[in-house]
């Protein structure tokens, strides 16, 4: 009994031991690291960049659709969402410089002028001909709203 | 117990011990390819995504821009 017990607890001392041996955190991120949480923050910039993009199209497309029904409208939505979509791209190069060491946090400035840029019109504020316009307007742009809150909340601040 | 029995025992657990380790440690951190790697290698990666989405966030964007009429 006695020298099952040591061998039992030789065996488990024996794996502790290998643990031991291994390269320290070859294996895992290192959270402390700066470099690794910046690499990270500048890849969660870039996604959330890369996400407005998309629902831009999105909303772009949706706007596409007043350009003869309701080219007033149209001509409200079109040149807003060319800036926006100009200001995103100016965001993502100043992304991807900081991804390859630009250490100025312009970038967050930039992500702040997209902000900035999206939130100066209020696509459900015009005197639509159809009162159901409204309520779609609000739908469509609800998820573009959502992306750019949440870069704000996530990256304009600092 | 035989003592040569329990030297042999000793030098099974040191022969797959690192392996074993091994094992544990990918599982614990979530690894289950049991593909290694280091903090730089991480920042590499990122780096590498990165550069990804902005090329596509640049070839996305083109097209809300480059149909403009209206500005």
């Amino acid at each position: 009994m006695h020298k099952s017990l040591t061998i039992m607890i030789i065996s488990v001392v024996g794996v502790f031991t290998a643990l031991a041996s291994l390269d320290g955190c070859k294996y895992k991120v290192n959270t402390n690291n700066p470099q690794v949480v910046y690499a990270a923050t500048v890849e969660s910039a870039a996604n959330l960049n890369n996400h407005l993009a998309h629902v831009l199209i999105d909303v772009n497309t949706f706007a596409e659709q007043y350009q003869s029904a309701d080219p007033e409208y149209y001509n409200k939505l079109k040149p807003w969402l060319v800036k926006v979509a100009q200001a995103n791209d100016k965001a993502a190069l100043a992304i991807l410089l900081a991804s390859k060491g630009d250490t100025s946090n312009s970038w967050r400035g930039a992500i702040l002028a997209v902000v900035a840029q999206a939130q100066s019109v209020d696509p459900t504020v015009f005197g639509f001909k159809n009162p159901k316009t409204k309520a779609d307007v609000q739908i469509a742009f609800a998820g573009f709203f959502a992306t750019v809150n949440a870069m704000a909340a996530s990256f304009g601040g600092k | 117990m035989d003592p040569a029995l329990l030297v042999a025992l000793i030098k099974l657990v040191g022969a797959v011990g690192p392996e074993l380790a091994k094992a544990i440690v990918d599982a614990i951190h979530g690894n289950p390819q049991g593909q290694a790697e280091t903090d730089a290698e991480y920042v590499v990666r990122m780096n590498t995504l990165t550069a990804k989405l902005v090329a596509d966030t640049l070839a996305t964007d083109a097209k809300v821009i480059g149909d403009d009429s209206g500005s």
